[in-house]
């Protein structure tokens, strides 16, 4: 992979993680866990390592009477993203192109 | 290059997989749709109640929104932005120009001619059109997510 692919968003966890968040405003860590598919253990890890590269808020909120963890996508974040996916996207289609040659 | 390509390909996919998952749980009753024609027809029709319990009104339908929200997060552990990018923009925009275009009517018919009961029936109106249009939203919503990255 080259220098386009962002290595913060590019483990596949991490970037279905990133695709979640950014179709919504936040989302509950068993949402994200579910639709990732993770342990909570490795979820945890992941979003540390998001937030930690500035591409995810993380806040404690209660939610029928417990504490939860509410992720949601910074700025930075949605820019990055958005910029990894279209490199992906490039590579698949350029791989494509030459196939079809 | 191609084993490069193959990876690229396999994370768009697992990722559309996530986005799937994230359609399949971003469900919304009717009774979710009826909740926000209920608030967007009561914002138009609360300005027909003389002062002060037309504020009173708007101040129940403030409440209203924030339960809706939290009712959103219990229900689905999700809260998703109807201004979000993308193409449900247009549903978004297009209803509050015509809640806005009714309010403005219901004003202008009430002040103008006295027609007090203009705005409890723009209320209605309003009512009925958010409820598709909050129903159109979310199938593109759906649609959206599920198109492929």
């Amino acid at each position: 992979m080259n220098g386009a692919f962002d290595p913060v968003i590019h483990a596949p966890a991490r970037l279905q993680i990133m695709a979640v968040l950014a179709g919504v405003q936040d989302a509950e860590f068993s949402l994200l866990r579910d639709t990732v598919q993770v342990s909570d253990s490795v979820l945890s890890k992941h979003l540390a390592q998001l937030a930690d590269a500035g591409y995810v808020n993380l806040r404690k909120a209660a939610l029928g009477g417990r504490q939860r963890t509410w992720a949601s996508l910074t700025r930075d974040g949605r820019r990055a993203f958005a910029a990894h996916v279209k490199a992906l996207q490039a590579l698949v289609a350029v791989a494509d192109r030459l196939a079809a040659e | 290059m191609s084993t490069q390509a193959d990876e690229a390909a396999a994370a768009l996919e697992a990722m559309q997989a996530s986005r799937e998952r994230l359609a399949a749980a971003a469900n919304c009753p009717p009774a979710r749709h009826l909740a926000f024609a209920g608030l967007m027809g009561g914002m138009v029709a609360a300005q027909g109640a003389p002062e002060p319990i037309n504020f009173g009104l708007d101040a129940l339908l403030l409440i209203g929104v924030a339960l809706v929200v939290m009712w959103d997060r219990r229900r689905t552990g999700m809260f998703i932005n109807g201004y979000r990018a993308g193409p449900t923009r247009p549903v978004t925009f297009g209803l509050l120009a015509f809640t806005l275009a009714t309010l403005a009517l219901c004003d202008w018919l009430m002040f103008s001619y006295d027609l007090r009961w203009a705005p409890l029936v723009g209320g209605v109106v309003v009512a009925v059109v958010a409820y598709f249009a909050s129903s159109i939203w979310q199938r593109i919503y759906l649609r959206d997510l599920r198109s492929a990255a």
